[in-house]
């Protein structure tokens, strides 16, 4: 035989002859649950004195199972667990051969927890050492958090000895993580199976219930040593005890003292959190009980008038986030008790009353006024106020990432039942969780997944239709369901790019890039504006630019002032965009029309009268204005800037929170730089353009910003419900959106459209007016300068000192543009 | 023969005898970078095609029993004891035909529950076909209401297979016909499992059933499944154990004809649907199972063994039950408490390895 070959002959028979050695301790586990499973089994099937086939052998394979590496490690690192791993099989056994199902079912309990708290020893050992490979092995034997729908298993311990292996984790760090992770997971293991105890005691399913006792109590010696680093010695022995009556009980079947035990480790375990959360994680269950408290009250204002239910869903939402509030608040308690047990016990009686109030009016049992409702929210918010360290006070984007959430759960429930007006309710709910919460931090690193979910919530995006559109047109629930889900994917890469560190490098670029792109829409508005102010009227600039300049510090200073009184806007928080886009709209149509009519024509008038004395003509210009004239201009240069101005702030601020001052003003510098540049190209251009061209570039500029305007304040209108959503069956790209303010529904292209008519119809209303009242006719090659006005609202009007004599009448647009005379050059400083 | 060659086959041959880790072992840094190219996941989709192609042919069948059904009541102006007297044979003959589709239609979309179920984007064919409820429960109700021929509506009634079984086989007092004695099988008594449906309700639920059968085999054909979706469905549907258990626990099977607190699973126990859930799942995890060993060896064998003995358990209650052997809710409670706990260490394992190979799962 060559010697490789006999190699493997040796190795084979090597491995054949001693598999409990090699085998891996999930394996051995395994093997020890399974053989006392198979042996409970067989006595709970087999009737009574029947014979059992493999009671001799039955266990056999478990113990030796427990001797090896396995029971060496265990030796080592875990004593206590292996003493009782043994003892538990010993009793097993015993219990086997008495063909007690109970005794045998405790000590299968005991044995599977002796087993988890052995594996726990060893693994958190292991990593702490920075033996990954161990590490991972002895992980194989956890066992997990309950599953549901909304809950998944743990995973921070096996990521974190990836880490560990792959060097991007120090050992320390990674046995903190696993350690975590594993309590975590046997807390909650130790509250289902008390439940499952008392159950199956209720129902006296004796077997299940000695098990599932001795599961909990098993899981109590897992997390004993973080209960006594915790509540002191002392308290731990108590619970130690009060753990070891609940298992005896359970084996004695006597429910009455097992109930008795479990209310005193329900006391014991009150506010007790194994797996402290980290800072980060406080924050935001301190955050998610804040934003759910605050919402409470709205949603039953909303839902209630004048005692009685006006609608029911708002009280759905209002059960919703009051059952979590007392998630969060259940995992925050035990922190919060060490500050002020008193405070922390009136906030959960008073929680309570909230929880009833909600409930009875939910169920129409009865309706408290709304004033009580929100006296006991601001009850409860001011002693959580006093009670919550400052850094829990900002909870960030992760609790607007959970309300958006429930709020998508609730429409597609809406949708599935065909209540169409509850699921836009909630589809509107979850949009300003997003648009108010994590938006201006995810636009700052992400553009473009922005438009994906806001196109996800209206109109469509991702070949998906948006869900404004499937809900005005009640489609499918499946359609609704396949835009949810698309939704819900965007929304994870939006939580995983909020959540995730930039580099410096990164952050920089980005806020470079808004400054520059929000620097070029305020320029454009100001370049549309001053385009025309040209030979004498170019004075009528300087108020313009002031107005600009002045709106950059008063944006920093907006935002600071929106920050400290948000707390108390907070309710109106989801209307204020439309309000100001409203606002806006409303400026920009009654300041340019006031504008452009009297300060054109008169300024007309003054150049007119002074032909030829150019020197003079700034003078004569902002004399004509007047006052007025000039705080308008201030207003109109303020306004263009100032909404661009806090819209980059609030974007800028999510930069600052996430890198830092330096890093971000270093940005802003570049954009700054960037903007600078394109603003003096585009002035010094604007200034070389022909003026006849001008005036048409002006008149285009103009109209676009009012169209854009328009129409993006439409849709915000639709975001807080003021107006209706029809959807038009016309698929607009999502530029259109973005760029255009076009959205296909009715309401917002309509909106468009009467501006537009609003603009050209004054054109024609001022025409219709200088014919009929009898003005005396200008000549056509006088009239010409007016027309920039006339282009965009026409107008007439008297000259400054009332002499019906002296006024002009302007020429229509087509006609002035038309004008081969070119009066301009009258005007023209370069004339 | 070379060395590399010599410990390749010491290696099978060990492998063979007993796992221990011959390739890459965890957490030595070889993992590798999933991508949903990386599994090969044609099968799972034939798997799916082939149930829900034989799905949309038995409630085919169905429907068509229920519309001749129908007819016959219609013909009576749905006078049932009429019915029942003047054709009762043809009575007999449509139903028996329809409970076979029905028995015939469940495990075919049981056996592919586990991907339909757990696949986030087929999910809402589970809820409408098998698991949603009534209007009563709204956030887990059914997206369908029934409009039947005289312009009644029935507002979310339930899932399908609820609706159709308790017709069936009368337990549900709402879907059957009022005021006669449903002595369908024409022997002059009535026994356990005789329910004479309302022909209205039945044949609207059996159109219902038949056009989502349809729907789900066209979504079926166009589904490519990634591994996210493959972890996904054992994820979610592996840890329902305990439920289906306890829905075990209260049917006519375990507490018995008449007692039971469930009105389905009356046709099929509820053992039958939960071993062929497994099969599914099992099928689904064979799969995967290659990316998740080339990462992980031992997690994908304890995956591999934890499930393949779960799987063995069911199989093996549903045998007994077969074969007469009755169970009784002790028993049937402690039975269901070990298939839970298998079943939550397997989606846990299952979420591990989707954490080792980088592969997100999907929010149900």
């Amino acid at each position: 035989m060559s010697p490789p070959l006999a190699a493997a002959v040796a190795l084979v028979v090597l491995a054949f002859a001693a598999p409990a050695v090699a085998a891996p301790p999930w394996q051995i586990a395994d093997t020890i649950r399974a053989d006392l499973f198979d042996a409970q089994t067989e006595l709970l099937l087999a009737g009574p004195g029947e014979q059992r086939a493999s009671d001799a052998g039955a266990l056999d394979d478990a113990e030796r199972a427990v001797s090896g590496a396995f029971g060496r490690d265990l030796a080592r690192d875990a004593p206590s667990a292996l003493g009782e791993l043994r003892a538990s099989l010993t009793a097993a056994r015993s219990s086997l051969a008495r063909g007690d199902e109970v005794g045998l079912a405790a000590a299968r309990g005991r044995a599977i927890a002796a087993l988890r708290q052995g594996a726990f020893a060893v693994a958190v050992k292991a990593a702490g050492s920075g033996h990954s490979r161990a590490a991972r092995a002895w992980l194989l034997v956890r066992d997990f958090r309950q599953s549901t729908r909304f809950t998944r298993p743990g995973v921070d311990a096996t990521a974190a000895l990836i880490g560990m292996a792959d060097g991007d984790v120090e050992p320390p760090d990674a046995a903190l993580q696993v350690r975590k992770d594993l309590l975590d997971a046997y807390q909650s293991r130790l509250a289902t199976n008390l439940d499952a105890a008392g159950q199956a005691g209720e129902r006296g399913f004796a077997p299940r219930f000695a098990e599932a006792a001795a599961l909990a109590a098993g899981y109590w010696a897992i997390l004993e040593p973080e209960y006594r680093a915790q509540r002191g010695t002392a308290e731990a022995t108590a619970t130690g005890r009060d753990f070891a009556a609940l298992s005896r009980a359970a084996v004695d079947g006597d429910l009455a003292a097992f109930d008795a035990a479990r209310e005193r480790v329900k006391r014991d375990f009150s506010g007790f959190t194994a797996a402290p959360f980290t800072p980060d994680e406080q924050a935001r269950r301190a955050g998610q009980l804040t934003r759910f408290l605050d919402l409470i009250p709205i949603e039953y204002r909303d839902g209630t008038e004048d005692g009685r239910v006006t609608i029911p869903f708002e009280l759905q939402e209002a059960v919703a986030f009051h059952d979590g509030i007392e998630q969060s608040f259940a995992d925050l308690q035990s922190e919060l008790a060490e500050i002020d047990p008193a405070a922390v016990t009136a906030v959960e009686r008073d929680l309570d009353k909230l929880g009833g109030y909600i409930d009875d009016a939910h169920e129409r049992v009865a309706i408290v006024p709304e004033e009580d409702v929100e006296a006991l929210h601001d009850r409860i918010s001011d002693r959580l106020d006093g009670l919550f360290p400052d850094a829990w006070k900002d909870g960030g984007s992760e609790v607007d990432y959970d309300l958006v959430a429930i709020a998508v759960d609730q429409l597609v429930a809406a949708a599935n039942a065909g209540e169409w007006d509850q699921a836009e309710q909630a589809r509107l709910s979850a949009y300003a969780f997003f648009e108010f919460g994590p938006e201006p931090e995810l636009r700052a690193f992400d553009p473009g997944l922005v438009v994906d979910v806001e196109g996800l919530f209206w109109y469509g995006a991702r070949d998906s239709e948006g869900l404004a559109a499937l809900i005005s047109s009640r489609a499918a629930p499946s359609e609704v369901r396949e835009t949810t889900l698309d939704l819900t994917d965007a929304l994870d890469e939006a939580r995983a790019q909020t959540g995730e560190g930039t580099s410096a490098t990164t952050t920089i670029v980005n806020a470079a890039m808004i400054v520059f792109r929000e620097g070029l829409e305020a320029i454009l508005i100001i370049a549309a504006i001053t385009a025309s102010m040209v030979g004498a009227r170019r004075e009528l600039r300087r108020p313009i630019y002031r107005g600009a300049l002045l709106a950059l510090p008063a944006s920093v200073a907006g935002y600071v002032i929106a920050v400290a009184i948000l707390g108390s806007l907070q309710r109106y928080g989801e209307k204020v965009e439309a309000v100001v886009g409203l606002l806006a709209v409303a400026v920009l149509l009654l300041v340019l029309n006031w504008f452009f009519h009297k300060v054109y024509w008169t300024e007309w008038i003054a150049g007119h009268r002074k032909r030829g004395k150019e020197l003079t003509a700034g003078a004569a210009a902002g004399a004509a204005a007047g006052t007025a004239t000039v705080a308008g201009l201030y207003v109109l240069g303020f306004t263009s800037v100032f909404r661009e101005g806090m819209e980059t702030v609030l974007f800028l601020q999510a930069l600052q929170l996430a890198s830092g001052t330096a890093i971000v003003v270093a940005g802003v510098s570049l954009g700054l730089a960037g903007t600078a540049l394109v603003g003096l190209a585009t002035f010094k251009l604007e200034q070389k353009l022909p003026y006849k061209r001008m005036l048409v570039v002006t008149g285009v500029l103009i109209a676009f910003v009012l169209f854009v305007m328009v129409g993006n304040t439409a849709r915000s209108m639709q975001g807080v419900g003021w107006l209706p959503v029809h959807t038009l069956d016309v698929d607009f790209p999502l530029w259109m959106g973005t760029w255009l303010g076009v959205y296909p529904t009715v309401e917002t292209l309509g909106a468009q459209v009467l501006a537009l008519m609003f603009v050209v119809g004054s054109y024609y209303a001022a025409e219709w007016y200088r014919k009929n009242k009898g003005r005396p006719a200008a000549p056509a090659a006088q009239a010409t300068k007016g027309a920039s006005s006339s282009a965009i609202a026409g107008d007439a009007t008297r000259s400054p000192n009332g002499s019906p004599g002296s006024g002009r009448t302007v020429a229509p647009a087509s006609e002035a543009i038309s004008d081969p005379a070119d009066q301009s050059q009258a005007l023209s400083p370069r004339s | 023969m070379s060395r590399l060659r010599v410990s390749s086959v010491l290696c099978v041959l060990a492998v063979g005898a007993f796992p221990v880790g011959c390739g890459s072992d965890d957490g030595d840094g070889s993992r590798t970078e999933a991508s949903s190219d990386a599994a090969q996941l044609a099968a799972v989709k034939d798997y799916l095609t082939d149930h829900s192609a034989q799905l949309t042919q038995a409630v085919g069948q169905l429907q068509g029993n229920a519309n001749a059904y129908y007819d016959l009541a219609k013909s009576v102006d749905f006078d049932y004891a009429k019915l029942l007297k003047e054709h009762c044979p043809e009575v007999k003959r449509q139903l028996a035909d329809a409970k076979q589709a029905f028995v015939t239609a469940n495990p075919n979309y049981e056996e592919m529950e586990g991907i339909v179920a757990g696949v986030p984007r087929l999910s809402h064919y589970d809820v409408d076909i098998d698991a949603g409820s009534d209007a009563s429960d709204p956030e887990s109700a059914v997206s369908f209401s029934l409009t039947l021929d005289d312009g009644t509506k029935l507002k979310q009634p339930g899932n399908l297979f609820f609706l159709t079984e308790t017709a069936l086989w009368g337990t549900n007092p709402d879907l059957v016909a009022k005021d006669v004695e449903p002595d369908v099988d024409c022997d002059g008594k009535v026994e356990f499992g005789e329910g004479l449906p309302d022909a209205k309700i039945f044949k609207a639920a059996t159109a219902e059933f038949a056009a989502q059968a349809k729907s789900l085999d066209e979504d079926a054909q166009a589904f490519e499944p990634t591994p996210s979706d493959a972890l996904t469905s054992i994820v979610v549907m592996t840890p329902t154990m305990s439920e289906y258990f306890g829905q075990w626990k209260n049917t006519a099977f375990v507490a018995g004809k008449g007692d039971q607190k469930e009105q389905s699973f009356v046709a099929t126990s509820r053992l039958s649907d939960i071993a062929d859930i497994l099969e599914g799942i099992a099928f689904t995890y064979a799969e995967v199972e290659p990316l998740i060993a080339a990462e992980s060896p031992q997690q994908a064998r304890q995956t591999k063994r934890e499930l393949k003995r779960l799987q063995a358990f069911a199989a093996d209650l549903r045998d007994r039950e077969a074969a007469g052997e009755t169970f009784t809710p002790k028993q049937a409670d402690q039975l269901g408490s070990e298939a839970q706990a298998r079943a939550e260490a397997i989606a846990g394992q299952v979420t591990q390895s989707a954490q080792q190979l980088g592969i997100e799962l999907q929010e149900s």
